[in-house]
């Protein structure tokens, strides 16, 4: 019964996945108005600036489905929709974990250890949903999830890491 | 009819959204007219901050205004302004803290890069590049200056510890052996 709440759930991915990017960013901007506006942004370039942001993402999220739905048409699953709105809602939440946390650099004064440990944590956040969502969507096993993620998972590793280990060095973690 | 309300919904944030840009934009050229495109960026922020202190000033004003009509009590009036100065004092003291720890050597923004800069690998290799660029400039010296001077100046070079006991001994050792090779071929 749980299960099947959760798929109701699921059903609607794809049109939260198209939504949430847009919705994020208005908000962001819309919180953080005053500041944008002394900064000479006007409302059709916020409007202008969210469209460009959404497309890149939902551009980006179409490319990480695209590759879990080849693996997923070999197993008679696939659904391009579906995909595409558990990629797009995992780098919604990311978004919204990085505009939450931005703060975190205010209250440590290490700048640098911060962004690291926002990475890290966005990166682990991220791929958790997706292959969880992908596993729970598809009936799939978290192996086999794991599988169908993989190259979006090598993607987000180059992606992420890097930058993590770069930005925490700095911040003198290893040290 | 479910995903159509959703789509709505969004538009609509978009035009709370555009609407609260423009109002601010309109209140921005209201009192920097003439020489807003002119400001700089330190100068926009000022800007934004005021914008900001004024809202809440108004917000102020609001609450004030319920005390006065009688929508809220004296003692909610009183809490409102008590949760005002804790939040105010402690935005202060964490602003302060802030700025006491940015550039702190343990802990700060810088505090890795200064470490590794501190450490005594990084020492070792600056110490290295500088004793042999010494020694080599001793080396070309012999052409121009007394040997006897040159042999003093050798035997004063030597390895000055970094603080890490390993690497001292064997830099010390390593340095002894070259100046000694040097000496003797002199």
């Amino acid at each position: 019964m749980r299960d099947l709440d959760i798929k109701d759930y699921i059903n609607h991915l794809p049109i939260v996945g198209l939504i949430a990017p847009p919705l994020i960013y208005l908000f962001f901007f819309g919180i953080n108005s005053s500041a944008f506006s002394a900064l000479g942004m006007s409302g059709d370039n916020m409007l202008l600036s969210v469209l460009i942001i959404s497309l890149f993402i939902w551009v980006w999220s179409a490319t990480y489905a695209r590759s879990v739905n080849k693996f997923l048409k070999k197993q008679e699953k696939d659904n391009f929709k579906l995909v595409f709105g558990i990629n797009s809602f995992a780098w919604s939440l990311g978004l919204i974990f990085w505009f939450i946390f931005d703060s975190l650099g205010m209250v440590m004064s290490n700048i640098f250890l911060a962004i690291g440990f926002l990475l890290i944590f966005i990166f682990i956040l991220d791929n958790f949903v997706r292959v969880w969502l992908t596993s729970i969507a598809f009936d799939l096993e978290i192996k086999t999830s794991l599988n169908a993620n993989k190259f979006v998972l090598i993607i987000e590793t180059i992606l992420y890491l890097p930058y993590a280990l770069f930005s925490m060095s700095l911040g003198s973690a290893f040290i | 009819m479910k995903h159509i309300s959703i789509i709505v919904i969004c538009f609509l944030v978009g035009f709370v959204v555009y609407k609260k840009f423009e109002s601010d934009n309109m209140y921005y050229d209201r009192i920097y007219s003439e020489e807003r495109n002119d400001l700089t960026i330190a100068e926009r922020g000022l800007m934004a901050l005021e914008r900001e202190h004024k809202l809440e000033i108004r917000k102020e004003e609001a609450v004030l205004r319920d005390y006065e009509t009688g929508k809220i009590s004296l003692e909610e009036y009183e809490n409102y302004l008590q949760r005002k100065l804790e939040e105010e004092n402690k935005e202060n003291e964490d602003a302060l803290e802030f700025i006491g720890n940015l550039y702190d050597p343990e802990k700060g923004m810088f505090s890795g890069a200064y470490k590794m800069a501190m450490s005594p690998k990084f020492k070792k290799e600056k110490q290295i590049k500088e004793l042999d660029i010494t020694i080599n400039n001793l080396i070309q010296d012999l052409e121009n200056e007394n040997k006897e001077i040159i042999v003093i100046k050798l035997k004063q070079t030597t390895w000055v510890p970094v603080g890490d006991k390993e690497i001292d001994q064997e830099m010390t050792k390593f340095y002894e052996k070259k100046i000694k090779v040097i000496l003797d071929n002199l």
